[in-house]
């Protein structure tokens, strides 16, 4: 079976083994993107709700898909967005926090 | 003809310069905003073209710490520090403002100052010490202005004590540079000139500056008239067999001697350091040294002069 998802540049080919009366699983490993994260002047980053480190971001490994980006300054506050990565070049994304 | 061509030519250097320098403004301002944008592997590549063609020591700092920032991004982290030594070398008085960088970025760049301070320090004081000792003074004046600067910040003499020492000596150097550096004062009596005018003998006459002024307690190198005193006995002590000698701290001394009019040392301070035993040593046998005096307009006077032991290796 040929299954994929055009705008995240996947495609793949599993084998299913189908049985009769019985639903057959399969499940495909994601592959990795990455993502390149700053913010103005500086932020902590939180991906998927999960520490990944302080800006300057560059070549963050995630799994292709969408995914929340927390962006959290102690003075000016968080900023949420949601980032797609595909499996082309890094998924780019920048906040100022002063807005 | 020749010279419309010229005129031409001319033109078009200039406007080729004037876009040259615009272009590289630019790119410089392009490669923070593709920084800013998370852009950072095209930023890298812009700022290592800019890197590449040259420019000036200002713009190649600060090309050096946005590439820093970049290669911190991507996790290059030995190319990262390579470019904050350079971004420290280009401009050791930059510090990250705390509130434009993240602490990682910050801390990164009080490790590498920590460690490149004291070399950039030193490197600084050689040279304005080279432009001293080559008699340019004014160039070593305004080079050491720069040093003591440098060092009055904060995070300096933090990062290696011993520089409080190296600033002492550098603080002497540019009071000497100051005073060789100073244009000597007209002469009354030059040839030529015009005569003096008059002072009604009614009027009171105020004392000039220079009658109310002492006389300095001791001459330096460069003081109009002056003449520097010459060695007539100047041992040093030798270094004890077996024990080596110091390799970190530099094997020198600097000494700050003021010399009488009979010739002998009145006085000395040390300025920098070997160790302080080799120092004892020293300066109970500099105070059997003996010049023929310092003389000024022909009479003895005494002198200051900062004298540099060099251990030999």
């Amino acid at each position: 079976m040929e299954i994929g998802r055009e705008d995240l540049g996947y495609r793949t080919v599993e084998a299913v083994d189908v049985k009769p009366g019985r639903p057959s699983r399969i499940q495909p490993a994601l592959p990795s993107g990455a993502a390149n994260l700053n913010a103005t002047p500086w932020a902590e980053v939180w991906v998927d709700g999960k520490k990944v480190g302080e800006t300057p971001l560059g070549h963050v490994p995630l799994t292709i898909g969408p995914h929340e980006v927390q962006f959290r300054h102690p003075e000016l506050g968080t900023q949420t967005r949601t980032l797609v990565v595909t499996t082309g070049a890094p998924a780019l994304l920048s906040v100022d926090m002063k807005k | 003809m020749k010279a419309e061509i010229r005129l031409i030519v001319a033109v078009v250097v200039v406007l080729l310069m004037q876009a040259g320098l615009a272009a590289a403004q630019d790119s410089v301002a392009a490669a923070r905003q593709l920084y800013a944008s998370a852009s950072y592997d095209d930023a890298l590549a812009m700022l290592d073209r800019l890197k590449s063609s040259g420019g000036d020591p200002a713009s190649a700092s600060l090309i050096e710490r946005y590439r820093a920032f970049c290669l911190l991004a991507v996790g290059h982290q030995s190319d990262a520090e390579r470019a904050m030594e350079a971004a420290v070398e280009g401009d050791p008085a930059f510090r990250p403002d705390e509130a434009d960088v993240s602490p990682r970025l910050q801390s990164a760049f009080r490790d590498v100052r920590k460690r490149m301070l004291p070399v950039v320090v030193r490197q600084r004081y050689a040279a304005a010490k080279a432009s001293f000792d080559q008699k340019a003074y004014q160039d070593a004046l305004n080079q050491f202005d720069a040093l003591l600067q440098l060092l009055d910040a904060s995070d300096v003499v933090a990062a290696d004590p011993s520089l409080a020492d190296l600033r002492t000596v550098a603080s002497g150097f540019r009071d000497l540079a100051k005073a060789a550096a100073a244009p000597p004062p007209p002469s009354p009596t030059a040839s030529g000139a015009q005569p003096a005018p008059t002072v009604p003998s009614s009027a009171p006459v105020a004392p000039t500056e220079s009658a109310l002024r002492p006389p300095p307690a001791y001459y330096n190198a460069g003081d109009p008239g002056v003449t520097a005193p010459t060695v007539v006995r100047q041992v040093l002590p030798p270094w004890p067999q077996g024990i080596p000698k110091p390799a970190q701290r530099g094997q020198r001394a600097v000494l700050d001697v003021v010399i009488d009019e009979g010739g002998a040392v009145e006085s000395i301070v040390v300025r920098q350091s070997i160790t302080a035993w080799y120092d004892e040593m020293l300066t109970t046998e500099a105070k059997r040294w003996r010049f023929k005096p310092a003389t000024k307009d022909g009479k003895p006077v005494k002198f200051r002069e900062l004298i540099q032991v060099v251990l030999d290796k």
